[in-house]
């Protein structure tokens, strides 16, 4: 529990002392946010066979074009944006009949 | 912001195990794709769990497709009669789920012929006939809209004449449906469930032979949700005897080499319950 010298009311003191947590929050897990997003985002045309971009569906993409338009397919999916994909079961490049 | 640190995590660890998964696929090697497919479905398990789904199934059924409850009920409710109504009468052999390629090829113009028997049902797609150009696929088959341009790409693989066809009847289906809707749709399953109504409706005109063959491609879409649903609810189950038994549900014994195909299947690994929406409109048009 952090002591508190402010000459405030109790009911502000709590606000102040929410604030300050979170505010202490972010300055700790900054530093860890900007290096997780660095390391997810930026990959400056590595080798092919290492590339993987995940969208929030955790589907992998083999450019962050691709994995950009998948998450905005999502998320626009029902704006009038919904841009329609896939006649199941009839590519047959997807069933699979060799291995490796 | 923790919560995003989190989702952050899971998405470099899926992207982890999709590193070890591809080396292991060039390996080969059966038990350890088993075993990162199993890692697979619970990181996207807790994928959705953050976003305060039940499990991934629960996400794509209630956030990415949205499915009306009474049409997911009728699904669960009708999946397995489903299953039986139509794989003893079609022509199925045990590993080779394809239908449209074993019948005769159709004698008809494509693309003009397609066009023409989609126009004597559906008039109304002679008023955006100019505005949709069809190009070669190499992931399927889907169609753009571009807004700027006003204009319909419909992308169609280099297949099969007679699966040339169904996907393009599909896809013109998706056109109309688009139409209708004045450029607007409810949901990822409203476009599906009503593109499949209109593409049954088409395709049984062509010939009762046809349109069985089209419900046949579909069987493997069932085969993957069914699987996957399986999957994602209960992590315990094995995979693999989950897989078989779903095969051999819709379309018949899978010979044993066959049985890990799922491993290498995209629809699969990349795209998960890529086909649930299909899958769903399916069952509740056609029971």
């Amino acid at each position: 529990m952090r002591h508190w010298s402010s000459p405030v009311t109790p009911k502000f003191q709590s606000v102040k002392y929410i604030a300050f947590q979170i505010l202490q929050d972010i300055i700790h897990l900054l530093p860890q946010y900007i290096e997780k997003r660095r390391k997810f985002m930026i990959n400056p045309d590595p080798p092919k066979d290492e590339v993987i971009y995940i969208d929030l569906q955790g589907r992998p993409h083999d450019t962050p074009q691709e994995c950009i338009e998948a998450n905005l397919g999502v998320e626009e999916a029902g704006g009038g944006q919904y841009q329609a994909g896939g006649n199941c079961g009839q590519d047959p490049s997807n069933i699979p009949d060799n291995k490796g | 912001m923790v919560a995003h640190l989190r989702k952050m995590e899971i998405l470099e660890k899926i992207k982890e195990i999709f590193r070890k998964y591809f080396d292991a696929q060039k390996r080969g090697d059966i038990k350890e794709l088993v075993a990162l497919y199993r890692e697979l479905i619970l990181s996207r398990n807790s994928l959705a769990v953050d976003q305060g789904y039940k499990d991934y199934l629960d996400m794509q059924i209630k956030k990415i497709n949205r499915i009306p409850e009474p049409h997911w009920q009728k699904y669960l409710a009708n999946k397995d009669a489903f299953a039986t109504k139509f794989s003893p009468h079609l022509d199925s052999s045990s590993n080779s789920p394809h239908f449209l390629s074993k019948l005769p090829e159709l004698k008809i113009e494509y693309p003009e012929n397609v066009f023409d028997l989609v126009t004597k049902k559906y008039p109304e797609i002679n008023e955006v006939r100019n505005k949709i150009s069809i190009e070669n696929s190499d992931k399927g088959a889907y169609f753009r809209y571009s807004d700027e341009a006003d204009h319909y790409s419909i992308y169609i693989p280099q297949t099969n004449f007679n699966q040339k066809v169904s996907m393009l009847i599909h896809e013109l289906a998706h056109v109309i449906s688009w139409e209708k809707q004045h450029h607007r749709v409810e949901s990822i399953y409203s476009a599906e469930f009503e593109a499949h109504q209109i593409e049954f409706a088409l395709t049984k005109d062509i010939s009762n032979e046809f349109s069985q063959a089209v419900f046949g491609e579909y069987l493997m879409g069932q085969v993957r949700s069914d699987f996957q649903i399986a999957i994602f609810t209960n992590t315990t189950l094995d995979p693999i005897v989950t897989y078989t038994e779903n095969f051999a549900k819709y379309i018949g014994e899978l010979k044993k080499e066959n049985q890990t195909d799922f491993l290498f299947d995209k629809k699969i690994t990349h795209d998960p319950l890529v086909d649930l929406s299909s899958a769903v409109s399916i069952v509740n048009l056609l029971t």
